[in-house]
């Protein structure tokens, strides 16, 4: 093994030729006319595609094509391609150099943490305007800017692009950034897939949007069969984003099961596993167990569209309902893995700003591995009202009302840890506050959801609606903005502006629940999701909750006039150690040394000991901790 | 069990115990997810033939599709081969490991081969109903799988073949391919049994 070594200053223009993105963007362009003319080619003769205005089989050549020229001009094929010439293995590339590292392959795992953060979070201020699109067109009860069609594939690209964008939202930026340092290691297990999983999300992003000049989608984000079967071409972009989604969530997954696993620092013991990272391998066990089998259902819908299969035609013996068992086998743990990481980083900020040990570590730990594994026993509630056998339905609300009871010992962790603690209210902990606020109403109001009478009367409605969306904004887009401002200023080196930082939250805050709160009352005055005329009388109730829209709208807005402005204008430092915090990841330099750290910690106690009389350092960073190898 | 980093490492900055582990590790979790991505045709399978929609799970009225049982067999024998001196390379000298991986990448490219031909003289094609979807979906994307490992395989075929390669990394890959391929095999006798003898 070797590293590589430093390259020599080259020009801009220079560094500009080569493999990166400007390259991957060029074959991949490139890469989807030749593989749309090659799928052109394969389709004559047949006699399905005859009188019909679209090639399926063509349209997926060119994004299967699109997507190699992607990481071929990135340069993903390089290693493959000397490996099986017999070139030696090697684990790092580009990990020194310029910012143009960040335009292309670098394994570093802090450089593909932060282009998750910004790659992510363009594609997610994406689905967010349109999102705001959807709630201008919901001003009036009738159909004023867009047509039906159109506003089925703007809220289907909203959901969508939320949900992929989503899964990424911490794994891919704090998972990837601070899992190794956390856990003392100097890198992930597998780095070039790491870079791999960030690459296919912009794929991925671009590929989804593309359905807009297709023919748009006609589903929403969960593509049910037979309309995912029958739809226009812009169900093929849906199906091939969400398929390269899937194995970046695959991999994101092996990648940090198998760094936490096998790379733990001497001392790094599983009860003082920072519980971030419990949260990591939870979420982690369920990305590579329930994505493949999304891949999978998404690779049946590829084959209905492209080679006339019938997995999902009745017609042709096959049943819609098999696509909404596979689909939600994986969609009911992608809940999870929303949701699990957010604990995670709650938790972990809760001990810093209480100044009070986590209280029931063991009992948090066991709270999200019970929640791990409840979840791939659920899915079927949510098929209770599409005709399934009645006597399966007490079974799945049982095990539907039990996952509540290991997502019940994540709040005793809290009001254990707050109970008559110091509290400093930082913007951070503002954010971590607001997600117990948010998920305790996201929580009940699935168990309105999880109980069949209940679910009767409200499924298809925008009680739904509001109960998902307090549960995956209200909870992981909260724990996703107080993980921001909380390791920003280690990741970036820079602090956030406060009291901008108090501004987004409480406006984010207030009106999230302002926008959210009243459409459970939408859904119980039977207003449905997915279609964008209403009842005249709910019009004042909708009126209200798109302003609200538009002023959370407004809140994101400040969120990133605060990050241009602290990130290009002030450039104020951060300390090292902000948050005066025992974490492992606060003990190495800002900004992180490539290595992360000049030898291999040595763990000496856990990370929470807040207010304990002489607890130790959490860690040995000095040189002389261990004798050097060989000594 | 302690799977924390040796204290004796500490200065590596690619220690090749770590590595093998790696790659130990990491194989059993690829094998996993395999396993539930196939898991998905297996429930397409026992669904859709349960469900027989429109009596329609064995195909139209006037032509039940059935694929010819010998290509069945030799694809299964060269699978199950394949599997079984990858992963039996890690009881013999590594002296040998050349050898094995030569063969288990021969008998996997022999299978891929094999389906392709199975593929090309069919009888019958993906639009004859439900049985028909699942046969060609599980066994193409089997395939396909099956091609990936071989590039897996030639991989190891350089490592263990290279002067200067670590020991203990040459070992895990041979370790990890040998697993991998096994639980293919697994996936493979199922496919079999539903698709060949159960239908």
């Amino acid at each position: 093994m070797s590293a590589t070594p430093i390259a020599p200053h080259r020009p801009v223009w220079r560094r500009l030729i080569g493999f990166n993105m400007l390259t991957g963007l060029a074959l991949g362009i490139g890469g989807w006319f030749l593989g749309a003319w090659i799928g052109g080619q394969m389709a004559v003769g047949h006699d399905y595609l005859l009188g019909t205005d679209q090639n399926d089989v063509g349209l997926y050549m060119g994004y299967l094509f699109g997507v190699i020229g992607w990481l071929v001009g990135l340069g993903f094929a390089n290693y493959p391609i000397g490996r099986l010439l017999g070139r030696p293995p090697t684990l790092r590339h580009h990990e020194t150099g310029s910012w143009t590292r960040y335009f292309r392959l670098c394994t570093d795992h802090k450089v593909v943490g932060i282009q998750y953060l910004f790659g992510v979070g363009i594609f997610f201020f994406i689905g967010g305007l349109n999102a705001m699109l959807m709630r201008t067109e919901l001003l009036r009860p009738v159909e004023q800017a867009w047509p039906a069609g159109q506003y089925l594939t703007l809220l289907s690209l909203h959901g969508t692009m939320m949900i992929m964008m989503t899964s990424a939202f911490i794994l891919g930026p704090f998972g990837n950034y601070f899992v190794p340092i956390m856990i003392g290691a100097r890198r992930m297990a597998f780095p070039r897939i790491e870079a791999l999983t960030f690459w296919l999300v912009p794929a991925a992003g671009l590929i989804l949007m593309s359905a807009i000049a297709f023919g748009g989608i006609a589903t929403g984000w969960t593509g049910y069969a037979p309309l995912a079967d029958e739809g226009r071409a812009g169900m093929d972009a849906y199906v091939m984003s969400f398929i390269l989604i899937a194995i970046s969530l695959t991999l994101v997954g092996l990648n940090l099961l198998a760094t936490i696993l096998t790379m733990r620092a001497p001392g790094m013991s599983w009860t003082r596993l920072p519980i971030f990272v419990w949260s990591v391998l939870a979420t982690s066990i369920l990305q590579v167990l329930a994505a493949p089998v999304l891949v999978a259902a998404m690779a049946m819908v590829l084959m209905d569209r492209a080679a006339n299969t019938s997995f999902f035609l009745a017609s042709a013996g096959g049943s819609q309902y098999l696509y909404e068992n596979l689909f939600w086998f994986f969609g009911h743990p992608e809940v999870y893995i929303l949701a699990l990481p957010g604990f995670g980083i709650v938790l972990e900020m809760l001990p810093v700003f209480a100044r009070k040990p986590l209280w029931g570590y063991r009992l948090a730990v066991a709270g999200m591995l019970g929640v791990t594994l409840l979840s791939f026993m659920v899915w079927q509630h949510h098929l209770f009202v599409s005709g399934m056998n009645g006597s399966l339905r007490p079974f799945y609300m049982l095990t539907t009302e039990l996952i509540s009871i290991p997502t019940g010992f994540i709040f005793l962790n809290a009001i254990g840890t707050l109970w008559r603690a110091r509290i400093r209210f930082t913007v951070p902990m503002l954010f971590a506050l607001a997600f117990f606020f948010n998920f305790l109403i996201g929580g009940l109001s699935g168990v309105f959801l999880s109980d069949v009478p209940s679910d009767v009367t409200t499924h298809g409605s925008y009680f739904v609606m509001a109960h998902f969306h307090y549960t995956i904004v209200g909870g992981l887009v909260f724990a996703f903005f107080g993980a921001v401002y909380y390791w920003l200023p280690k990741m970036l080196g820079i602090t956030l502006n406060e009291t901008l930082g108090k501004i987004h939250f409480w406006l984010f805050f207030v009106f999230f629940n302002l926008t959210f709160f009243p459409l459970f009352a939408a859904g119980f005055l039977d207003m449905p999701r997915r279609v964008s005329t209403y009842a005249p009388s709910l019009q004042g109730l909708n009126d209200f909750v798109s302003a609200s829209a538009y002023v959370i709208g407004i809140s994101m807005l400040i969120f990133v006039a605060n990050l241009i402005w602290s990130l290009v204008f002030v450039r104020e430092p951060a300390a090292e150690n902000p948050w005066a915090s025992r974490g492992l990841e606060w003990q190495v330099p800002t900004p992180v040394p490539v290595a992360n750290f000049d030898r291999i910690p040595v763990i000496t106690s856990g990370p929470y000991e807040y207010g304990v009389p002489n607890a130790p350092p959490v860690a040995d960073l000095a040189p002389s901790a261990l004798p050097a190898a060989g000594s | 069990m302690d799977t924390t980093m040796s204290p004796s490492t500490v200065d590596d900055v690619d220690e090749p115990d770590v590595l093998a582990r790696n790659i130990r590790v990491g194989s059993r979790i690829w094998a996993a997810s395999q396993a539930f991505f196939f898991l998905a045709f297996f429930f397409a399978f026992l669904y859709l033939r349960a469900l027989n929609t429109n009596g329609l799970w064995r195909g139209w009225p006037h032509h039940h599709p059935s694929p010819s049982l010998a290509f069945g067999v030799a694809i299964l024998l060269c699978v199950l081969g394949s599997a079984a001196v990858a992963r039996g390379a890690v009881l013999v000298a590594p002296e040998m490991w050349r050898v094995t991986t030569w063969a288990a990448l021969v008998l996997a490219l022999a299978a891929v081969g094999l389906q392709s031909a199975q593929f090309s003289s069919l009888g019958f094609g993906p639009t004859d109903a439900a049985y028909a979807s699942v046969f060609v979906g599980w066994s193409g994307l089997f395939a396909l799988f099956l091609l990936g490992t071989s590039y897996w395989l030639v991989t190891v075929i350089g490592d263990v073949t290279r002067v200067g390669s670590l020991p203990e990394v040459r070992a895990a890959m041979v370790d990890g391919a040998g697993f991998v391929l096994l639980v293919l095999a697994g996936i493979e006798i199922a496919a079999f049994i539903l698709l060949y003898v159960v239908k």
